[in-house]
């Protein structure tokens, strides 16, 4: 996830809006930092509190952890999730175009 | 006897040894066998029932669809999709964790998309159509290519989930796959109790392997004293034989020794017997010299009568005679018995003195009898009489080579001991236990054997059963015979 991050994003370090305590191992990172406020975030990392999500993240490229989000959301650009033990990676390719985002080689199989 | 019993119990331990052995690695190997079958056929007992239950999915789907497009009659029939769906759910239970069917949308590519899902989980329930990347894509897509189900374990859980899937086929073609993942966990259970058997059995086969190795250890150190023991058996054998030969060879060089000194003291003995005769015939010769002599004289004066001449002649005749009994009693005396005759202390020292007492007192040496044993016995008198006449000749030359004045020699007997008792000061106490040790002696060569109290000792005690001992007392030496059982 970080080297993901990392690959993506220039900024450094990368200002990240979770709605989720689980992704605080980005917090031990000097290149990544969590921010209180959405508005100064860079991207959002969405978990399952989707109904939560402030209405200033709308615009913010989203890298979800739910399909359904991923698939309704046209600022999610990716999605990582588990479906029958298994672990998922999707990409959108509108929503990558969108917000300029260049995803590493290894990774472009999985954009749709 | 021993040998072979030593043999036998070596061939014992080695045969349990390799018996148990060769048992504990049947044994392995059959449970082996045993266990490899329990495994197989318990996976496939599984992997038999889950294909029964996929067969029985996707005979309800395929009875249920109105035409022969999967995709299509589910797409288009909300309700078909919920009750088929509803019937998937009733498989999902903790061991067979998901029940789902996918399919392709293009055969060629390897993105599979869900058609039902029978999970209950909301978070984990696949929309209608959802994209779904199987992790082993290839075994998969076998199923699609190669008509046929397919079963594998997943990578990242190994052996714990195994995948299941069976292929949905109509005319002919694969048109989707059930997949079952289901928990291995019994299957699991029986194998890791089949491991632990192995590895008690593991456990045996090292032990029995410990032991056969320390048998064959111990036998081998066994063999090896065997041999050993042989070896030192017959080096001890040949030094047997050697030593037989040796002993033999000194017992002969003994014997031989023997023979020497016994026929030196014969003649020793003889010298004394000569001696003692020559003082018993000195009075019978003197008075025939002096009958003779008068005979001689009364003739030389014409004074021989014919009664004289007979008297003087029967004196002559008589004093002859007692020279000729005197000959007959040494004789009597130096001959040995075979047999035990009745006899007393009395007359064994009365027949001793009759041979020595003349020749004693002639030497000034005073002879004291305290005679009180009046009991007979039956013994080998001329043995004890031997033995008393040595004992009383070592008394008479101590006596006479220490000049003692008042030499005297005590004969006493008492219940059933007799007693020769000398004045010569004693035996110095450095030599008194060894005076009865062969060859050893107080004498000059000339004089003493140093076999006179060795063979006096032998005849009373090896003989006659009884005991000959010494002690000093008072100014001389006291030699006492105790014969056990005189009345016997």
């Amino acid at each position: 996830m970080k080297r993901f991050f990392q690959s993506i994003f220039e900024d450094n370090p990368i200002f990240i809006y979770t709605d989720e305590d689980s992704f605080d191992v980005l917090k031990d990172s000097s290149k990544f930092h969590i921010v209180e406020n959405c508005d100064d975030s860079v991207v959002v990392l969405l978990g399952k509190n989707l109904d939560d999500l402030p209405y200033v993240c709308q615009d913010k490229p989203i890298f979800s952890t739910s399909y359904r989000y991923f698939k309704t959301s046209a600022n999610s650009f990716g999605a990582f999730y588990w479906s029958k033990g298994r672990p998922q990676i999707r990409f959108k390719k509108l929503a990558l175009e969108k917000f300029h985002l260049q995803l590493p080689k290894n990774f472009r199989k999985y954009v749709k | 006897m021993i040998k072979i019993k030593e043999k036998t119990s070596t061939y014992i331990f080695n045969a349990i040894a390799i018996i148990t052995l060769a048992g504990s690695f049947y044994i392995y190997t059959l449970f082996e066998k045993i266990s490899s079958d329990i495994e197989i056929n318990n996976l496939e007992s599984n992997t038999q029932y889950i294909d029964n239950i996929t067969s029985n999915i996707s005979d309800s789907i395929t009875s249920l669809i109105k035409n022969d497009n999967l995709y299509l009659s589910l797409k288009n029939d909300d309700k078909l999709r919920q009750e088929l769906e509803k019937k998937l759910q009733l498989f999902v239970t903790n061991k067979y964790r998901y029940v789902y069917v996918v399919d392709k949308e293009n055969i060629n590519s390897n993105d599979f998309r869900f058609l039902l899902d029978g999970s209950k989980d909301f978070y984990d329930k696949a929309e209608f159509l959802q994209e779904y990347t199987p992790l082993d894509i290839e075994k998969w897509n076998d199923v699609y290519k190669n008509k046929k189900a397919n079963f594998f374990s997943h990578d990242d859980i190994k052996s714990v989930w195994l995948s299941y899937l069976k292929p949905i086929i109509i005319n002919d073609k694969v048109v989707a796959i059930i997949a079952i993942d289901f928990s291995l966990q019994d299957h699991k259970t029986v194998v890791k109790s089949l491991e632990i058997i192995d590895d008690s059995f593991e456990i045996v086969i090292g032990f029995s392997l410990i032991v056969f190795f320390i048998i064959l250890f111990f036998s081998n150190i066994d063999k090896k004293r065997i041999i050993q023991l042989k070896q030192q058996s017959l080096k001890i054998q040949e030094f047997n034989d050697t030593l037989k030969i040796k002993v033999e060879k000194e017992l002969e060089k003994n014997r031989l020794k023997d023979q020497q000194l016994v026929q030196q003291s014969r003649l020793a003995q003889m010298g004394e017997m000569i001696s003692m005769i020559a003082h018993q015939w000195r009075q019978p010769l003197a008075a025939i010299s002096s009958t003779s002599n008068a005979i001689n004289l009364k003739a030389k004066l014409n004074s021989l009568d014919k009664q004289t001449t007979i008297d003087l002649s029967d004196k002559i005749t008589s004093y002859s005679k007692h020279l000729s009994s005197t000959i007959d009693d040494f004789r009597e005396f130096f001959k040995s018995n075979k047999e035990k005759r009745e006899t007393s202390y009395d007359d064994l020292i009365n027949s001793v003195l009759s041979i020595v007492e003349t020749s004693i007192t002639n030497k000034n040496i005073t002879l004291i009898k305290n005679l009180q044993s009046k009991d007979k016995f039956n013994t080998y008198p001329n043995e004890i009489k031997q033995v008393i006449l040595n004992l009383i000749k070592n008394a008479e030359d101590i006596l006479l080579e220490k000049q003692i004045q008042d030499a005297h020699i005590i004969i006493k007997s008492f219940d059933n001991k007799l007693q020769i008792i000398d004045n010569a000061g004693g035996i110095p106490s450095d030599i008194i236990d060894k005076i009865f040790d062969p060859y050893f002696s107080t004498k000059t060569k000339k004089d003493g054997t140093g076999l006179g109290l060795y063979m006096s000792k032998t005849i009373i005690e090896e003989h006659c059963n009884g005991q000959l001992s010494v002690i000093n007392k008072n100014d001389g030496a006291v030699f006492t015979i105790e014969l056990e059982n005189t009345n016997g």
